[in-house]
């Protein structure tokens, strides 16, 4: 398809979106990205940021989707506002830039060292959750009740219905299990 | 939101939308709503003798048409901006009649340059035609933006600059009929001052006050 079908292919679906056809809408939106992202790169080298543009992109077509005239070309129309809004957000890098001072650590601490302990201890819970989980059911079920409920030996016996020879043989293996998952030697 | 879930959301929501109407006949009909409301005072309050009188001298006749051609200008020229596709070089329309405007008008400064040192300095009334411009190219811009918001321009700033030099343009040209006097250095003065004050609280309120559909 040349550039010159593809434009009219676009204003085509351009028309019937103003018109209310959501499919065609949804289907010029998906074909439009290529054209975008390539646009947006021109002025931004960060793909992220790039794709913010492209958002922003869409946001204003859709907005402003009613100024465009179907007897007029649609490349040129959503080029202006690519380049518009690809501007903007340089500007609004440079301004940023010029008033703020990045500070990676900000991102990862709290300033009070306790909100830090709860949010490293919550993301360790997580962790060890997800490496209980994928132990054998037997070790699994034993540390679960003799250490994480914190049930006697006896009490927990009557409840998995497992020896108390089996019930301490399956907790010594699951937790040698866990040390080796997180690097820990005996 | 990935940019997928956001195409699933805007085309999920997106209703019939009433395409706005090519620019050179949105401006046509301001200037003619303009043209008309402007009508009733004219008739009404101005003297019609004077002001073709005034008229009849070439040099006048073609600062009028400067005038009317800078404010005609300004407002086409500001209803092309507001859509996305059409180049910011629209801007420079007015340029030609609004240099032809202040150049004339500068020039018949000039020629009372010496009635002028024999009179003096003082504002006289000057001040008149000052409020006269604030007050009819406020609500001329107003009126202007509130047109120019529909279009939810992308240069909101650009835009609004140059609606208000339209709008200032065209309440000088109404001035006239009320102005039976050839125009002053200390009434060029004022007539600057006013377009410039239009012409920046527009610019620098033109983010605000043009992003009603944002």
């Amino acid at each position: 398809m040349t550039g010159f079908e593809q434009d009219r292919l676009w204003a085509r679906w351009m028309a019937a979106a103003q018109d209310g056809d959501n499919a065609a809408y949804a289907r010029l939106l998906r074909e439009i990205l290529p054209f975008l992202r390539v646009l947006a790169r021109r002025r931004c080298a960060d793909p992220d940021r790039c794709e913010d543009v492209v958002q922003d992109v869409l946001l204003t077509l859709h907005r402003v989707r009613h100024t465009y005239d179907p007897a007029r070309p649609f490349s040129p129309w959503l080029a202006a506002i690519c380049e518009r809004r690809s501007i903007d957000a340089l500007r609004r890098r440079v301004r940023q830039g010029a008033h703020e001072t990045q500070n990676d650590r900000a991102y990862e601490t709290f300033a009070d060292p306790a909100a830090n302990k709860d949010v490293e201890a919550n993301e360790a819970a997580e962790a060890l959750k997800a490496m209980i989980a994928e132990l054998p059911p037997g070790q699994r079920e034993a540390l679960e009740l003799v250490k994480v409920k914190e049930m006697s030996l006896v009490e927990a016996s009557q409840v998995s219905g497992q020896s108390v020879g089996a019930l301490k043989v399956s907790v010594h293996r699951a937790l040698k299990a866990l040390r080796l998952r997180v690097g820990v030697s005996e | 939101m990935t940019t997928d879930d956001l195409i699933a959301q805007l085309s999920a929501t997106a209703q019939p939308v009433k395409r706005l109407a090519p620019p050179m006949a949105r401006a046509g009909l301001w200037l003619l709503a303009i043209a008309g409301l402007a009508t009733v005072p004219i008739l009404l309050r101005s003297n019609l003798g004077v002001f073709a009188e005034r008229a009849s001298d070439p040099r006048m006749a073609l600062e009028l048409f400067a005038t009317l051609g800078t404010g005609v200008a300004a407002v086409i020229a500001a209803f092309h901006l507001s859509l996305p596709d059409r180049p910011r070089t629209w801007a420079l329309l007015p340029l030609p009649f609004a240099l032809l405007w202040i150049a004339l008008t500068g020039w018949g400064c000039l020629e009372f340059l010496p009635e002028q040192n024999q009179r003096g300095w003082a504002l006289g009334q000057s001040h008149y035609c000052f409020f006269f411009l604030l007050a009819v190219g406020l609500p001329l811009s107003g009126l202007l933006l509130l047109s120019l918001r529909r279009a939810s321009p992308l240069q909101p700033r650009l835009v609004a600059s140059v609606g208000a030099l339209g709008a200032a343009a065209l309440a000088a040209f109404i001035l006239q009929f009320f102005h039976p006097f050839d125009v002053t250095i200390m009434d060029l003065s004022t007539h600057l001052a006013a377009l410039a004050i239009l012409v920046a609280v527009f610019s620098l309120s033109g983010r605000i006050s043009l992003a009603g559909r944002r």
